[in-house]
This record gives structure tokens, sequence and C-alpha cells, in this order.
């Protein structure tokens, strides 16, 4: 008899019993017997009553066609950002031929102090200053017992760019006045880190989380810009920083040479899980998945979002999943703040699809007001 | 070292999950130039971890999915070895489902069958029937040595001593055949030789292959012991190795055998020189169906996975209004006036050199002008060999248009080329008629252009990850020769000339009102096809003017348009001179 019709066919009769005993057991002998019995997350790093994100900077570049142009023209996307020319570590000799210890020695003497000094030698030796800009923003912590902690996501790109927005938000006197906490660097992309120096030149001492992973220039250019603080290196997993916040660092390979990323989950009190990624290059399904193996949240509720919601790493080999928007609906989030890399139509996708993405004011050349854009604000609960 | 490349940090031989964070590097590592992973087998990846790291993927060749489940790892000798579970998920309808245990056809023909295989990592016990071997994945503490070795059967049989009966007495597997019967190792080969040749582009170091076989006992199925060995030796288990670097570090398992000079079955896409000429598509369709629009959702849609696309923009009228419109996406070369496919021989090879010397991208996409005839487009390509490969005519087409009475294009000989050569039919502005007449026009495409893909777009918005794994599909030789590709039919190739379409410019000096604006095109005549333009519409500021299929709008234009101009081009045949002799 037909194997189809017998399993499609109403004869369930001795066959399927003798199936179900036959299915109990493992076919294949390869199958090693002791795979771990994996169970959903229980971490529990405790509660926050709410969470403010502030964006400082999204626009990492103002103009695509010319950042385009300069990574096609150096090599592609495996070409070692340091090497582009890119400010603020030029040597004058073009796109794609630059390296970070030409390009440091041009500026090292001015950080962090003499920053203006700084950027007139990067506009002489760098290749496309002006389309420098940055992401940056301000994460504000409200534990259960009202105390506010602040924390600085990200640097950004160029200097000039930066320091405008930083003083636009206030942050340079957050710094100077050691308001803020702490510093956490998502990756070592140059549009995330490059602007180091300007935090330092307000606050020098601030502690430093940076993923284990940086490359040696990196490390070296943190030292460089004048940093004098406590440096905690966050390896792989979840590394909780106060009641209901954490980091976690995915170790992911990401374009122009550089390695691994760390994400913040945020456990908020009777709302659940809100996620602040920089770019999310480890995948919004694997930042999804990650946080629904290992940790407990409230309510057991994907509630928020917020940064740079990078598309996934591969394509999908079926391609009518290839979208994020459906990649997300199983989550059911309620609160969405997209911007940086995530895409103007991906964007434009989630407010179609009825997605909760609180909208922006699009000032200060962010270009939609479908992204939270510079100088928004959103609130986690609402 | 050699492992940096992977994980630029030691190993941690207690941190549990290293060789998935190792297998997760490769392969996030070899994506991150997307072509290059299609050129060594990749056809995408799908990760799952809300238990056990997995990822199930396509390889080129292979018609159905392969999965990988991390089941552990431990510190063997000077290295860390981790255990990866091999599964293979056929189509539902897939004839080789026959041959393999009975519960995983049973799980195949349940309709959560898709969902278990997208998220492999928390259906490990259902994923059971349907693995075949396992990948087992050794790296050197010291970072020196690396190595991915393939076990399985050479054929996997589970006899059934008692039979499987059906309840009216017919056997399904008479007493002693077999329940299984599956060619494992070879099923899992080219997910292998994938992986290998992965592992080879990012160490940059050519791997030594060994293939070891062990006779293994035959398995028999009977009711009263489940799953026991039957005595005899007369199976094989295979395994074949890949090592990278310093072998001495690597478990003894991982060196021994039979050296092998390369891998067998090696697809036939990861033969080294394949070439990476850019991949120039061709875009097409009639005046105002909303090519432009599109356009900027699939650049989107290509940037957002760094797969940077240049584009060549021929407009029929003397002043480039899309290459202004596209200005903030990507690099745009635009060609002289006139249009691409009665001139292009002398303008398309100069363009192209142009642009591929201000952005050397991968893939180019030329949009042609409403007018013009792929046919002659595409005929014109023979001489640019050299320079691209060829990829996809996609034509868009106004859902709105094609559905009102008299538009048919069945009688509209360039409308009808634009169709019957495009591999791909956008029906944009989908929403603007009901689904019955949607229904419809999407039938009468199919009806003239049966081998093309047809995908609805609402706003120029269309499944883009279709369009490539249609064009992946033709390249791998898996579905049947695309439209523009078949030879030519032989009919004259019509042109726009031919059929006498003119282009006149309006020029604006001054703001303008909107009720200008509709005496403008009402002047035109009734011949006005298509008129586009940007203007200072009073009270509302910088408008850019669209006017097709009848339909005026004024929309806001996108950040970076502004070039200063201001006018109206007009496109049409029998165009009469609209302008109003107080203003020019």
């Amino acid at each position: 008899m037909d194997r189809r019709q017998f399993l499609k066919g109403a004869a369930l009769g001795a066959g399927v019993g003798t199936l179900a005993a036959m299915g109990a057991f493992s076919y294949s002998p390869a199958r090693r017997a002791f795979l771990k019995n994996v169970t959903r997350g229980t971490k529990d790093f405790g509660m926050c009553k709410s969470v403010k994100v502030t964006n400082i900077s999204e626009t990492s570049w103002f103009d695509n066609k010319v950042f385009m142009r300069d990574v096609t023209s150096a090599g592609g996307l495996l070409v070692d950002q340091y090497t582009f020319n890119w400010p603020p570590f030029g040597n004058g000799k073009g796109v794609g031929k630059g390296s970070y210890e030409e390009g440091i020695k041009l500026i090292q003497d001015c950080l962090p102090h003499r920053l203006e000094e700084a950027w007139a030698r990067v506009k002489e030796k760098c290749v496309s200053v002006e389309n420098a800009g940055g992401f940056s923003c301000l994460i504000e912590i409200e534990a259960l017992d009202g105390k506010v902690t602040k924390y600085l996501m990200d640097t950004g790109w160029n200097y000039e760019w930066m320091d405008t927005c930083f003083k636009r938000e206030g942050i340079d006197k957050m710094l100077a006045n050691n308001e803020i906490a702490a510093w956490i660097q998502t990756h070592e992309h140059m549009d995330h880190y490059w602007a180091a120096p300007v935090i330092m030149k307000y606050n020098p001492n601030i502690t430093a989380y940076i993923p284990d992973s940086f490359y040696p220039p990196g490390k070296d250019y943190l030292k460089k810009s004048g940093h004098k603080g406590k440096v905690i290196e966050v390896p792989k997993g979840l590394h909780p920083i106060e009641p209901g916040v954490a980091l976690y660092k995915f170790d992911c390979p990401i374009i122009f040479k550089v390695f691994g990323e760390q994400s913040l989950y945020c456990n908020v009190k009777d709302v659940g899980l809100v996620s602040i990624t920089g770019c999310c290059h480890q995948g919004i399904i694997l930042f999804a998945d990650t946080a629904y193996k290992e940790i407990a949240y409230a309510n057991d509720n994907f509630y928020g979002l917020y940064g740079g919601l990078h598309i996934s790493p591969f394509d999908d080999w079926d391609p009518k999943y290839d979208d994020l928007v459906i990649g997300l609906k199983k989550w059911n989030i309620q609160r969405v703040g997209c911007n940086h890399c995530t895409g103007l139509i991906t964007a434009q996708k989630f407010v179609d699809a009825g997605y909760p993405v609180v909208k922006g004011t699009a000032r200060f050349r962010s270009k939609t007001q479908n992204y939270l854009g510079n100088g928004d604000v959103i609130k986690f609960p609402a | 070292m050699l492992l940096d490349t992977l994980l630029p940090r030691p190993l941690d031989p207690h941190g549990d999950a290293e060789c998935a964070a190792l297998l997760g590097s490769l392969l996030t590592g070899i994506h991150l130039d997307r072509r290059e992973a299609r050129r060594l087998g990749w056809r995408g990846i799908r990760p799952s971890a809300t238990e056990s790291p997995a990822w199930t993927c396509r390889i080129v060749g292979s018609a159905s999915v392969h999965g990988l489940l991390f089941l552990g790892e431990e510190v063997d000798g000077r290295s860390l070895c981790g255990d990866f579970a091999l599964c293979l998920f056929p189509k539902p309808e897939a004839p080789l489902l026959d041959s393999f245990p009975l519960a995983a056809l049973r799980t195949a023909l349940s309709p959560d069958y898709a969902a278990l295989v997208r998220e492999l990592s928390s259906h490990a016990d259902e994923s059971g029937a349907f693995t075949l071997g396992r990948l087992r994945l050794a790296a050197g503490l010291s970072g020196g040595g690396f190595a991915i070795s393939l076990e399985a059967r050479a054929r996997l049989r589970i006899r059934s001593r008692e039979g499987i009966a059906a309840a009216n007495g017919e056997w399904v597997v008479a007493p002693g055949q077999p329940e299984t019967d599956l060619p494992c190792f070879r099923l899992l080969l080219r997910l292998f030789a994938t992986l290998a040749a992965s592992a080879e582009a990012l160490l940059q170091t050519a791997p030594t292959f060994w293939l070891a076989h062990a006779p293994v006992p035959g398995l028999l199925h009977c009711r009263a012991q489940g799953l026991v060995e039957e005595g005899e030796h007369t199976e094989h288990m295979l395994r074949l190795c890949a090592a990278f670097g310093d072998l001495a570090e690597l478990p003894e398992a991982f060196r021994t055998g039979r050296a092998l000079s390369s891998l067998p079955l090696r697809p036939k896409a990861m033969a080294p020189g394949t070439g990476r000429k850019p991949v120039l598509h061709i875009l097409t369709g009639f005046l105002g169906a909303g090519k432009t629009t599109f356009l900027k959702q699939w650049l989107d849609f290509l940037h957002n996975r760094e797969r940077y696309t240049g584009v060549i923009q021929n407009e029929f009228g003397q002043i480039a209004l899309d290459a202004a419109l596209l200005r903030d996406d990507t690099l745009v070369e635009a060609l002289d006036e006139g249009c691409v496919c009665c001139s292009l021989a002398d303008s398309l090879r100069p363009g192209i050199l142009r642009l591929l010397e201000a952005m050397p991208t991968d893939q180019i996409i030329l949009e042609t002008t409403g007018l013009a005839n792929p046919a002659n487009v595409l005929n014109s390509l023979d001489g640019i060999e050299d320079l691209v490969a060829p990829g996809l005519v996609v034509t868009v087409v106004d859902a709105c248009d094609l559905s009102h009475d008299g538009r048919e294009f069945e009688r509209d000989a360039l409308r009808l080329e634009q169709i019957e050569r495009a591999d791909a039919l956008i029906v944009n502005k989908a929403d603007t008629v009901s689904p019955a007449a949607l229904a419809s026009l999407v039938e009468r495409l199919r009806k003239t252009n049966p081998l093309a893909l047809v995908l609805p777009a609402v706003q120029g918005n269309a499944s883009f990850a279709a369009l490539d794994a249609l064009y992946a599909a033709w390249l791998d030789r898996t579905r049947p020769a695309l439209p523009s590709r078949r030879a030519a039919l032989g009919r004259m190739a019509v042109t726009h000339a031919s059929a006498g379409f003119v282009s006149s410019t309006v020029v604006f000096t001054s703001a303008v009102t909107r009720r200008d604006v509709e005496l403008l095109i009402a002047g035109a005549g009734s011949g006005l096809s298509r008129a586009k333009g940007i203007a200072d519409i009073v009270g509302e500021g910088l408008r850019i003017v669209q006017y097709a299929a009848a339909r005026l709008d004024f929309e806001e234009p996108p950040p970076g348009a502004d070039d200063g101009e201001r006018y109206l081009v007009l496109i049409g045949t029998r165009l009469q001179d609209p302008v109003p002799k107080s203003r020019g």
C-alpha cells in the first residue's frame, strides 16, 4: 500500500500503533542520544520601572551614494574600515589606501582637547569628511525606587557633527557633571565609534563597556582618544549592569572587518522586555530568539524595540519570509522606534503593516517621520 | 592565528557553545559578501535559537532544505569538538520522502511542517526522523587548526521485522522489508562541500581531505526491542573530513583515512573563475506605470542588504527628472536624450563605463523610457557582454490603466512587447482596482506571458526576494528559460518612433497654480500619454507633478530632488502646443 495513502487515509489501524512506537526513539544512530534539553530562559536580572531613549544622532552618513561610491571603489564590504581613509584616519592617499597607524599619527597629539585642530587636519587628508554623521543615543533607566541612571550608547563618527548634536541634547554638560554612569559601545563600526574623543573631551573618566572582540586598532584608539576610565570588555552572553538592565554580546562577523556587537535588554515592570540596539548586525531573529532563550521578562511580553534594525545577515531560503516585518510578527511587539540602518522603506512597511511605530519629527537632517529621528525621544512604557 | 577570522578571541573550553559560535561565524562571515556566498552554493539561511542553536538552509542543486542542529561539545586533547545533527527536509511532495522513516513522512504531510523546519531550534525531537548524519567540528584550543567532518551511512536501511500493515490488512512495509532506505552520505555531501568551500574562502587556506569508512551492522526494527543492530557488518559508515591549518592540533579522527585531492560532487557553481561581472537588470514599463517608484523601493531592498546598485537612466524628454528623484538613493548615470532602445549601442557602453568608474558595483539597473521596446534593448546587449552579465527584464504595468476598457495591451504593440519580453511583471497600483479586476488582469498577463513571474505591487513595493529567487533559479537552471532569453519571434520590432511618440518641455520661470498645470495638460490634447515635472505650486511649495493614465498628482519631492529647475515634460503622440502665449 502506498505510504501516503496509508498516512492520509482514515485507515488508522494497527499500523499507526506501530508507527507511534517507532517514533518514540531516534531513527538514526548518528543522532546523539544526549541532546541537551534546553528550556525557556529563566535568567533573572531584576526589573526597572521605565526606559527613556533620546536619539542624539541616527544619521550615520548623509549621502548614501557617496558612501556606496567609497565602499565599492575601495574594494567592497570585506575591506578593513580603518583603510578607507574615512575621517578621522587619513593619509591623503585617497579612498581605500589608508591605514590606522598613519591616520592616528596625524591627529593623536590633538586628542581629546583640540578636536577642531584635529578635524582641520582630517579635512585635508581624509575622503568624504562632510558625509560622516554618526549614531549615538542617551538611555535613561528609571529604577523601581525612581532613581534615574543615564547611559550613553555609542559615540557617533564625525567630531564636528557629534559635538553639535551632544550640545543640542545637553550631553556635553551631563558628561562634564558626571551625570552619565557609563558609556556602552555596541560595536566597532566607524559611524558608532570613531567620535570617541568627543566624549573624552567632556569626561575622560567615564566607564566604558566594549565588546571583548575589538580589534587592536579599536582598543588602541580608545586609549589614544584620551580615555582614562574603567574599561569593561563584555564577553559573549548576558552581562547584567543594573537591576532590569543587561548587555548581551553576540559573536558575529560584521562588514568592514568588525567583529561582535552588544545590545541592551531591559526588563520593564508591568510591560515586559525592551530591547535597544545599535545596528543589530546579529540579525533581529537571533536577537529576539536569544532573549526568549536566555532571560525571564515581565509578562513574558516582548514590549518594545529601539534602534537600527539591520536586515538579517542572511537571505532567507524561502523568499516569502525575506522581510523584517514578517520576521518580527510572532513577537507581537507593542512599541517600536526605528531609525539608522532600518531602511526608509522597511520603516514605511512597519507603518503600513500597522506596527506601533512611534513617529519622529524629521528634524536635524533625519529624513523621515517614520524614523525616531535626531532629537526625538521614546519612552517605555509610553 | 588561523581561527582569528572566525573568532578573534581565545576559545573558552568551558564556554558551552563555542563550536556553535564558530559555525555561526562561518555562516555569517561568508554571507558578508552575499554574491560570494551564492557563488559557493548557498541559497539562503534561516537561523533559529530559541533552544539549541540551529540553522536551516538551501544549497544549490538540492530541492530539499538542509538543517544543522547543535548537539553539544567537549574537549578532546588539544581541541574543542562540537557535534551537530545534519537533517534533510524534502518538500512534502518529493518522492524521496517515501524512503524516509514513516514518521518523517507523517510530519512532512502535516500542516506544521514548514514552521517546524523554519524553527528547527525548538523542534529538535521532531527533527529526529529527518536526521541523516552528523557534522563534527574541531577547533584547536590554541587557534591553529580547524576541521569539519561529515559522518553518515552510505546507506541507511532500517528493516522492519514484523512489517507495518494498514487497517485493511494491506502491507505498507512488508515483514523483513526496509522501512527506511536512504543514501545518507550522498544526500548530505552538497552541504558539506559548501561548508568546506566556505571555510576555505574565509580561512584562506586549502584544506586536506580524508575519506574513511568503517563497516557497521545493519539496523532492524522489531516490536519487542525497538531498533536493534543486525549481527553482520554489511553496511558502511563513511567519514569525510576537511582539515585546515595545524593538523597536529586536531584529534586523530579528523586526520585519518584515505587522502583526497579534492571533494567529490563539488557543485558546479563553486568552480573557480565564475567571474564577477556586474549584473545588468533592465527595467521597463509603459509611461507612468510607476517605474521610478518601483526602482526606489528595489534599491532600498538591495541597499539594506549592502548590495550596492548603480542606475542607468534614460528619459524621453530633455530633462532628467527621474535622475533627480533618485538622487538620494544611488549613483545615477543619465544617458543622453532620446531612447535607449534606438541609440543604445552608442550611449549605453560609455554610460556603463562611466558608472563603473565612479562606483564599481556588482549590479546595475537600466531604467529605460516608458517607450522602449525591451526586444530592441536586449538586441543591443550583445555588444556589451564583456562588461556586464545579463540580468532580468522587469516590466512595471499599471493595474488601473490596464483594467480600463479600451486600454487592452493586447492591441498595443509596444505594451505587448514589454509584457511578452518580461521575466517579471510588476502589477503596480494593485490597490487601485478591485480584487476581481486584479485577478482578471493577472490572468490576462499570464496568458500573454506564461513564463513570467507576476508580482502585484502597491506604491512599487513588490516581493523583491521573489525577484532574487527568480534570477537565482534561472542561474541554477532550475526553471524554464526566461522570457527575455527566448529566441526572437521574428516579428518586426516595434519602436516608439514608428508609433509616433514625441516629447515637449515647458519651463516654468515662476510659481504656478494647480489650475495652470491642469490647463497645460488639457491643452496638450488627447494624444498626451504622460507628463512629469517639478514646479513651485502656489500655496504648496515644491511639488513633483505626475500625470499618467489620465490621473494628475502633485507629490512631495523626495530629499535631494531640487536642482533648481522647474519644468513639465509632456510625452505622447500628436501633441498640441499646450503653452499659452503669455508663459514659456
